[in-house]
């Protein structure tokens, strides 16, 4: 047997699933009349239209040739770590700390010399202060505890 | 004489000294995206979006169209030097612009492009200037039945005009219409989706979530791609000069280009990717040679060039005269100005004459800004080619993260931007664009509150939408466009399973 078109088909289920998703737990808000529609109303509507949406995406991928998914999960994975990284530690490290931080984290992925390494994340540091803190104004703490 | 009067007002604002920063930051960071592939124009423009929220209203809006006509002129760079488009629109150019540069006319190419571009925003520029105030007068009598249609008509267009399936689009457009239900109904009070979450009251952060889907969901795609390993040869200037025979066989495909992408980019839902393609495939029609395309025809990238810029420019032709946004793009623009206070609507020209010809005024100016950024300082775009991606990325990341702080000055956004982040790569592994989405989830408030004082007007009788002719026609052209998308579909689904049918019975 020959590979189906594996994107559309869980693609598909995926949107069907969000939209069976809206669509009941829109259900606790009141829906109103038509004349005088509810704060549900729009959205449990829109709820279902996607999960037939989702079907119709799914069904015909049954009956069509695909490739399988590439996922780069290394990838994903260390750059939402550096997002979450540079969250955490923005306010009791410092913009400059966090940012650096944040790239390091962002940049195991891939091959570049440490000494290399290092110098891009400081520099990423050094400018996100530079643009944000002095030209922007923000008012964040550049380093640990500083205020 | 009107029309000199308020293009001398419009010369006021655009030539004041901070509108004049504005708009070469704008039009310079727009060069910046557009050469680098995989960052494009909406991950730029929502990245400045916090900047433009402590500026006036005109000033960001300058700023961030600068982005939008900026990206189109940097777009055709890696297209013609590395093969590989540097945004969507540019795609076209890759087939007769690499192999120029195979044939050592990489400098001939670019400077063909860059015209080739003034030329057709200009010519955008004048269907705007000649036709935003009418259209808006028009726009005028228009009710909340006539609102919803035409921004059904522009979902339902973006949805089923980008590429891939048209099924696949309308989900896109539904699940953003569902994530603008997030936060507190203005008609209720109640609020709704926010599963417990206090920050999600005030509904999905409009930043986060452009950056979630355009910024983050492409840096993790292009880390050690191996598109953006590629290195481009140098390019001086004087080899951009072209000869004789190479600009006069440009001409005319500037021109034709021009009109197919002025005319058709006006219409919402069509974007500078399908003009350009079309005033390809136009082109490669009325050539006395066709063979010729593909293997480096000046008319092959010199009329979509024209196109995509042209179908930028008017592209602000529904947004500032109507307040519906064709595309993504536009709805994030608009989405600025209503943050600043500015409903975007028939009233707009009348109301911020300002703003308007301002703005006009300063895409005259941002784009002779950009020739001169793009013929003398080319090298400068050149190297920029050359640095490795990995050196940029990391900051890519920072400032999104920073930037989606700025805006509420609140950690939990930028927690938000992670989790958006990965529903963005995912609808990319999936295949899925996520540009009708964000369309959907700017429109998506509007359309429920047109929607409701729609009913509430007819009490309830939902024939209020083809008793009124206008939004009759709007619906009617929206069920066509639908007929079609169905039917192709369909059509495509069956050949799908022939060929499917015949692989499993040849195994």
């Amino acid at each position: 047997m020959k590979r189906r078109d594996t994107h559309d088909l869980i693609g598909g289920l995926l949107m069907s699933a969000t939209g069976v998703f809206f669509a009941l737990y829109g259900s606790q808000y009141a829906m109103g009349t038509a004349a005088r529609m509810g704060p549900g109303y729009f959205p449990i509507v829109l709820g279902w239209m996607l999960a037939v949406l989702g079907i119709l995406v799914a069904l015909p991928a049954w009956w069509r040739q695909g490739n399988a998914i590439r996922v780069q999960w290394k990838n994903l994975f260390w750059s939402v770590a550096s997002l979450i990284v540079f969250a955490a530690a923005l306010k009791p490290l410092g913009v400059v700390l966090a940012a650096f931080g944040a790239s390091l984290v962002a940049l195991v992925p891939t091959s570049m010399r440490l000494s290399t390494r290092l110098v891009v994340c400081a520099a990423i540091g050094g400018l996100t202060a530079l643009i944000f803190l002095v030209g922007l104004q923000m008012t964040l703490p550049m380093w640990p505890f500083s205020n | 004489m009107d029309l000199m009067n308020n293009l001398m007002m419009g010369l006021q604002v655009a030539l004041q000294p901070m509108t004049l920063a504005y708009c070469f930051l704008g039009v310079f960071l727009g060069t910046v995206v557009g050469v680098l592939p995989g960052i494009g124009a909406l991950a730029a423009i929502s990245l400045l979006l916090p900047i433009s929220y402590h500026i006036p209203p005109t000033e960001a809006i300058v700023m961030l169209a600068g982005v939008y006509y900026g990206a189109q002129y940097g777009g055709s760079t890696a297209s013609i030097l590395l093969n590989l488009p540097g945004s969507p629109s540019s795609a076209v150019t890759c087939l007769d612009g690499y192999p120029m540069t195979t044939q050592g006319k990489a400098g001939v190419a670019l400077f063909l492009t860059t015209i080739a571009s003034l030329v057709g925003a200009m010519t955008g520029l004048i269907i705007l200037v000649l036709f935003s105030p009418v259209i808006s007068e028009f726009g005028l009598e228009f009710g909340p039945a006539e609102y919803f249609s035409m921004m059904a008509l522009g979902l339902v267009a973006a949805s089923s005009m980008s590429s891939g399936s048209a099924a696949k689009g309308l989900c896109m457009v539904v699940l953003g219409l569902l994530l603008g239900m997030v936060g507190t109904d203005v008609n209720t009070g109640v609020a709704r989706f926010h599963f417990a979450i206090p920050e999600l009251t005030d509904g999905i952060n409009l930043v986060a979530l452009a950056m979630g889907l355009f910024g983050v969901a492409e840096v993790v795609r292009c880390i050690n791609s191996v598109e953006t390993a590629k290195v481009p040869e140098k390019v001086t200037m004087r080899s951009m000069i072209p000869s004789r025979g190479d600009f006069m066989a440009s001409i005319k495909p500037m021109i034709r280009g021009s009109a197919i992408g002025s005319a058709l980019g006006a219409l919402p839902g069509v974007g500078p990717s399908i003009t350009a393609f079309l005033s390809y495939a136009v082109e490669k029609r009325v050539a006395r040679d066709p063979s010729r395309f593909g293997k480096g025809a000046v008319e092959g990238i010199a009329a979509p060039e024209s196109a995509n810029n042209a179908a930028v420019q008017t592209a602000f032709v529904p947004s500032l005269s109507l307040g519906i946004p064709g595309d993504a793009v536009m709805a994030v623009m608009l989405g600025a100005l209503i943050i600043h206070g500015i409903q975007p609507g028939p009233m707009l020209i009348t109301e911020q004459p300002g703003l308007f010809w301002g703005l006009v005024v300063s895409f005259i100016i941002g784009n002779i800004m950009l020739v001169i950024l793009n013929i003398p300082t080319i090298g400068l775009w050149v190297a920029l080619l050359r640095i490795p991606f990995a050196w940029m990325y990391p900051a890519i990341l920072v400032f999104v993260a920073m930037g989606v702080y700025s805006v509420n000055n609140n950690g939990f956004d930028i927690y938000l931007v992670a989790a958006l982040g990965v529903m963005g790569y995912a609808l990319m592994v999936l295949r899925f664009e996520a540009a009708p989405l964000l369309l959907g989830y700017i429109l998506g408030p509007l359309m429920e509150e047109n929607l409701r004082r729609a009913m509430l007007l007819s009490r309830g009788d939902p024939s209020i939408f083809i008793d009124r002719p206008i939004s009759a026609g709007l619906l009617a052209v929206t069920g066509a466009l639908l007929a079609w998308a169905v039917w192709s579909t369909v059509r495509r689904s069956i050949v799908a399973k022939r060929a499917l049918d015949m692989a499993e019975g040849s195994v």
